[in-house]
């Protein structure tokens, strides 16, 4: 289709917005309502009867009459002609298109400013755009592919064939993707605008609630103490049947109760509101009418059983008023059941000694009675599946797990609400960013719930900022403060430090340069964002023989990428090798205890994970971190599952540290010795090679060296003379006593800790000696001789 | 600008319209209220369930040789039967008031629409006769 082709079909639609421009609608509408008051006034002065008779009543009576008339047909002729079955948002856009220039056209109508306005992009930015000088895009050059243009492929159409305005966007950081998707939002707004507008459609007056509706179907007076009607509990008006979320789910759900027997059906997933929010969406159908005739009219309650279980203390009360409730509410007709968490309402019963699923048989074999219930996954594995009688009765339904992409569709439906409830505006790219940063840093729960949890908490924070327009980057800055991980664009002083961060992690690792960049790359790949998102951030195996500074590395790690040394899970593994391992781990479900790893890493969900003597662990907890650095997630001993996508998991291992030793004692170059020393560890059968393959990196560390010893030594020194200056005493550091802890270090297998342990078990000593002597005092100067070490 | 293409004017548009796609539109619109109002007043159900009982109100009768409690529920029975029957009579009664009200203004309507020329001209001719007179 040709742009000439798209302006003569929407031609006829241009006069209702001709008619807006020179003869607004406001107008309109006082002036027809008026002629309407002064024809009845003119009408009833025309008797000559009555006391305020007026001769020229008759004529100013049928003068009104047309010109209410005429402004009535005209409003007739501009609602028809106002979209309809048509896209009523690009009408708007392409009344003020001509044949130039059509990206400026784009924006100079209503719809086009909201539009730029979703994108986040100020207006004077595109003011110095359109002013500027730049090719001007012909009609001519767009390439229309369907027959059947909407606003979407109209706007997408102006954006590919012009490169400047492309170029534009991208300046202001609004790629394809978010520039047509701000398009959709606001196409789709203005056209369900307009669809509400028109009262007389039968889909506006279906939804008019009909009388008498419930005078066939019976009441329930028990049900009413305990249910709750469902429509109370869930706002079903913001929910939008178009947008084709849960559709699937929904369909299942309504072809489970349509059964003859056995009509209920059980949605399982963690999140309640998942289960509420598929059952509302099936509400809205029946609201609306356009369910099967069966389910017409149909009403769902809600069985609060935790107040009907704490109200019966006796048994046979409580089974006696349940079965009354079921009876009546199936001599009801109109009643569909909604049970939350099945597994509670089967074990709160079981407490007093009452079989539910046999005493409740009889009702979900039927179809009178349809019932939904909604269980964890959890729960269902271990209490519902291990009961035949209801396993049978239920067809389950398992909700989705939603993208980031698929959630944006339920994240723009409740998008309004809190912007008219905040006075706040959302831009289109924020809510994306959004949409993937929930998914991303947000460990616990699922999508879309953990992106709506977030959109409510960043409303107030926004309002508590002062900014009006939400975008993208403080969508960023939320997260980061939220989680303490830096995420969105690269900021200038944040890159130099990305840029530097060798020298940054030098100043508390001495040497160790092959490990030191390969973390400092792993780092720059997380943050430039083009690493895995379903693995963990990254994770190295560490291999050297103690002391030359793994756990330092992984200190300094931490401190730069989560902003604090602190923010470390450290396990040593060796305590974890014997048959327990596991189940100390990931928790037990006998027991119903929770694992050590499962609750520390829900805990501390952005942290470094570091594994001490990795090598010593069980074998079978070995294949529990393959799963973790394979999936970025494992499941605990009670079905619920910790997300490690968010860690930086670093296992270290002295497994070949002979063999580095020998390598360094030979001089050989230990990089190129690598690949041997590895091979090695795996004939040893010490790893599996596909752990190895795991790990994003392994990294080996050399012994340290004479000048790396002297460096730590001196650093060491240093720490502790700052220590003594506190106390107003002066520590000369010379090279007897550097000398000295070198040769410690060096004859030992501990490297950088012997040098640690030296100075406080020596140095330490001699200048407490001579503290207490009084030797040195507060003021003094100490300096340690070659002949006082030992 | 749009301009640049050429559209009937105004008027002409507006002629062909009211002849044509406005009297489609105004038979839809006829049809959507006509369906309202059968809608709002649930014929369909009420016609079906005229004679049920009074939201499913009712004893229940055991069966056996028992004279007494077979009255009593028959009585019972009938008689929310009855006011069921009568209410809903009276909605039936009142939605077919309403359906044929809105059926007479829809044809009011349609006669003012398809003489709208002749009205509109006549008026203006009776108006300007008075001022004269």
């Amino acid at each position: 289709m040709t742009f000439k082709e798209l302006k003569i079909i929407y031609g006829p639609y241009f006069y209702s917005l001709s008619l807006d421009k020179f003869f607004p609608k406001i107008l309109r509408n006082i002036l027809r309502k008026f002629c309407a008051l002064a024809a009845l006034i003119s009408f009833f002065l025309s008797f000559d009867a009555l006391p305020l008779y007026l001769g020229l009543a008759d004529g100013l009576f049928f003068l009104f009459i047309f010109f209410y008339l005429a402004l009535s047909f005209l409003e007739f002729f501009y609602r028809s002609m106002n979209g309809g079955s048509l896209d009523y948002a690009l009408t708007n856009v392409l009344f003020s298109t001509g044949n130039i220039d059509v990206t400026s056209a784009f924006f100079k109508n209503k719809i086009g400013m909201e539009i730029l306005l979703r994108t986040g992009i100020a207006s004077d930015n595109l003011k110095h755009f359109i002013y500027s000088e730049r090719p001007l895009t012909m009609a001519s050059a767009l390439v229309l592919t369907s027959d059947l243009v909407d606003l979407v492929q109209y706007a997408s159409a102006v954006y590919d064939v012009d490169k400047s305005f492309q170029n534009f966007l991208s300046q202001n950081s609004v790629n394809r993707d978010e520039f047509i998707g701000a398009v959709n939002w606001v196409m789709n707004i203005e056209n369900e605008k307009n669809r509400r507008d028109r009262f007389w459609s039968r889909e506006n007056l279906g939804a008019i609630p009909s009388i008498g509706t419930n005078w066939a179907y019976g009441v329930s007076n028990d049900l009413g103490k305990f249910g709750l009607v469902f429509e109370n509990s869930i706002d079903i008006s913001a929910l939008t049947i178009e947008n084709g979320y849960r559709r699937k789910e929904v369909a299942t759900l309504e072809g489970i109760l349509l059964r003859r027997e056995e009509a209920n059906a059980i949605i399982i997933d963690d999140s309640e509101a998942v289960a509420r929010d598929i059952v509302g969406r099936f509400l809205k159908r029946i609201k609306l009418g356009i369910t099967q005739p069966a389910l017409e009219h149909k009403n769902i309650i809600e069985l609060d059983w935790n107040s009907l279980v704490s109200n019966y203390k006796n048994k046979n009360e409580l089974e006696s008023e349940l079965l009354k409730i079921l009876n009546q509410s199936v001599s009801a007709g109109n009643i569909i059941l909604y049970v939350r968490d099945l597994a509670g309402f089967v074990s709160g019963f079981k407490n007093l000694g009452i079989n539910l699923p046999s005493l409740i048989a009889p009702y979900l074999s039927s179809n009178n009675l349809p019932i939904i219930a909604s269980a964890t996954k959890t729960d269902f594995h271990f209490f519902i599946e291990t009961v035949p009688a209801l396993l049978e009765k239920f067809e389950r339904i398992i909700p989705d797990s939603l993208g980031a992409e698929a959630s944006i569709g339920v994240i723009l439906e409740q998008v309004p609400s809190i912007e008219k409830q905040y006075g706040l505006f959302f831009s289109f790219p924020s809510i994306l960013a959004l949409a993937n940063n929930a998914d991303r840093f947000i460990s616990y729960g699922e999508m879309p719930g953990k992106a709506l949890d977030m959109l409510i908490e960043i409303a107030p924070w926004t309002v508590e900022q002062k900014i009006a327009i939400l975008k993208e980057k403080d969508v960023a800055t939320f997260v980061s403060e939220k989680t303490g991980i830096t995420t969105g664009a690269v900021e200038e002083e944040e890159a130099v430090k990305i840029e530097h961060l060798e020298e940054l992690l030098h100043q508390r690792v001495i040497g160790q340069n092959e490990a030191v960049s390969g973390i400092a790359n792993a780092v720059r790949r997380s943050r430039s964002g083009i690493n895995n998102p379903k693995k963990p951030l990254a994770s190295f195996l560490f291999i050297g023989p103690t002391g030359v500074g793994k756990t330092e590395v992984s200190k300094a790690l931490a401190e730069s990428f989560f902003g604090n040394e602190k923010n470390m899970i450290r396990f040593d593994m060796s305590e974890y090798n014997g048959p327990e391992a596991v189940s100390q781990l990931i928790g037990d479900f006998t027991t119903n205890k929770s694992g050590l790893l499962a609750s520390r890493v829900r805990d501390n969900p952005y942290s470094v994970l570091l594994l001490d003597e990795f090598e010593k662990a069980a074998p079978d907890v070995l294949d529990l971190f393959l799963q973790i650095l394979d999936e970025g997630f494992f499941t605990d001993a009670l079905g619920r599952q910790v997300v490690c996508r968010n860690l930086i998991i670093i296992a270290t291992s002295n497994a070949g540290s002979s063999l580095i030793w020998e390598t360094v004692k030979l001089k050989k170059d230990l990089t190129k010795e690598k690949d041997n020393i590895i091979n090695k560890i795996i004939e040893t059968k010490i790893f599996k090679p596909e752990l190895i393959n795991r790990f994003d990196g392994v990294i080996l560390f050399h012994p340290l060296q004479n000048t790396e010893l002297e460096s730590i030594a001196q650093l060491e020194l240093g720490k502790l003379a700052k220590r003594l200056k506190e106390q107003n005493v002066e520590l000369v550091i010379n090279a007897d006593v550097v000398n000295f802890l070198v040769e410690k270090g060096n004859g030992s297998q501990f490297g950088g800790r012997e040098v640690n342990r030296t100075i406080q078990n020596e140095i330490e000593n001699i200048i407490a000696k001579k503290i207490v002597s009084g030797e040195a005092g507060p003021g003094s100067k100490i300096e340690i001789k070659k002949s006082e070490l030992v | 600008m749009s301009e640049t293409y050429e559209r009937d004017l105004l008027i002409s548009a507006y002629i062909k319209w009211h002849y044509g796609q406005g009297l489609r539109e105004f038979f839809g619109v006829t049809q959507n209220f006509l369906w309202f109002v059968a809608h709002f007043f649930s014929f369909k159900l009420l016609l079906r369930t005229l004679f049920a009982p009074w939201k499913r109100l009712g004893e229940n009768y055991s069966g056996g040789l028992d004279l007494e409690a077979f009255a009593s529920s028959f009585i019972v029975n009938t008689l929310m039967r009855a006011v069921s029957f009568v209410i809903k009579t009276l909605v039936l009664v009142l939605g077919l008031v309403s359906y044929i009200l809105v059926f007479i203004f829809a044809v009011f309507v349609f006669i003012i629409w398809i003489l709208a020329p002749i009205i509109l001209f006549g008026s203006l001719i009776l108006s300007a006769t008075f001022f004269i007179i």
